[in-house]
């Protein structure tokens, strides 16, 4: 992408989860997957593992509530109060864009585990991208 | 019709249900039955389309009834889709089409209505699909955003799911700039 001479506007940086279909990892049950090494989330919505990459999570969020642990992603789009816009171009700024999303279960342990690697996965990630940019600079 | 013609498949999946069943093609229409004695049963002069699909279950056949009424049966093994085409072909003259899904893991696209079926399209190809009537209710949290709830807090899993084996979407929340002009070219299906 830029090459520092006029990056005063920065440019949307590509990324992908998966190449193609064939590469997403066998599910098998409608639960959250944490692919560290793709760098994705693959989240259940209704019998279907969907990927979301770890550069669209902006924070996580987990609370408890009677049985259940509940799960709350926000995810980096347009026209966020407080957000950093210069900072982050966007592919295609008029797409509807999926903002936040909820998940619950009763299995206290795996989503504490869930929520620390998917924490863990996006200060990787932010770590990574800080040292891109001193790269750049 | 005394002799045996249908095509079965075990080990299936009705919808999120985590009950398994018998999966079956034959002349008349399709046929679940679980093993707990549940059935589905759509009837051939109500199939509009069909097709198959990754899904968290290995594969999926998704049917789409003629008043946009879909089904969705889980749990195929990657094997199975040559054995139902030809079944789905031969019975009922319907091609089962491929889909391949968006594994972008982008979470940007465009959605479109299928029936009450919302399904959010990337470059294309779907991503998800969120069946709407199944939503207990739908908000504006702000300026250009909708937020559709599928489960409420203190709301017990649905009959027959454990909590602890299914990770429950509760709710969506949609970031759509300039909501009023795109509404308003909303196209039909």
């Amino acid at each position: 992408s830029g090459n520092g001479e006029d990056d005063n506007k920065p440019v949307f940086k590509k990324f992908e989860s998966y190449r193609s279909e064939a590469k997403l990892p066998q599910v098998r049950e409608q639960k959250i997957v944490v692919d560290k090494r793709n760098e994705t989330v693959i989240l259940p919505f209704y019998g279907m593992a969907v990927p979301f990459h770890i550069t669209t999570l902006k924070n996580a969020s987990k609370s408890d509530e009677g049985d259940f642990v509940m799960l709350r992603l926000n995810f980096i789009t347009p026209g966020q109060a407080g957000g950093k816009k210069e900072d982050m171009p966007f592919h295609d700024p008029n797409a509807t864009f999926v903002r936040a999303l909820t998940f619950r279960s009763a299995d206290t342990h795996r989503m504490t585990q869930i929520y620390r690697d998917i924490t863990d996965l996006k200060k990787e990630a932010a770590k990574k991208e800080t040292e891109r940019k001193e790269m750049a600079d | 019709m005394s002799e045996r013609r249908y095509t079965e498949f075990e080990s299936i999946h009705c919808g999120v249900q985590p009950d398994k069943g018998r999966f079956r093609i034959a002349p008349n229409g399709i046929g679940w039955k679980s093993s707990s004695g549940k059935t589905t049963v759509v009837s051939v002069d109500d199939l509009r389309k069909l097709s198959w699909s990754r899904a968290a279950r290995g594969y999926q056949m998704r049917v789409l009834l003629k008043d946009n009424t879909v089904y969705k049966f889980d749990g195929f093994k990657p094997d199975d889709f040559e054995e139902a085409k030809d079944a789905i072909k031969m019975y009922y003259k319907i091609q089962l089409e491929q889909k391949e899904l968006s594994v972008k893991g982008w979470n940007w696209g465009k959605t479109d209505f299928q029936g009450s079926n919302m399904i959010f399209n990337v470059t294309n190809k779907p991503m998800f699909e969120l069946p709407l009537g199944q939503a207990i209710g739908t908000n504006k949290p702000g300026k250009n955003e909708v937020a559709i709830n599928f489960v409420d807090p203190g709301q017990p899993a649905p009959e027959g799911v454990n909590p602890k084996e299914v990770d429950e979407l509760m709710d969506i929340t949609f970031y759509v700039p300039g909501t009023v002009a795109k509404e308003s070219e909303n196209k039909d299906n």
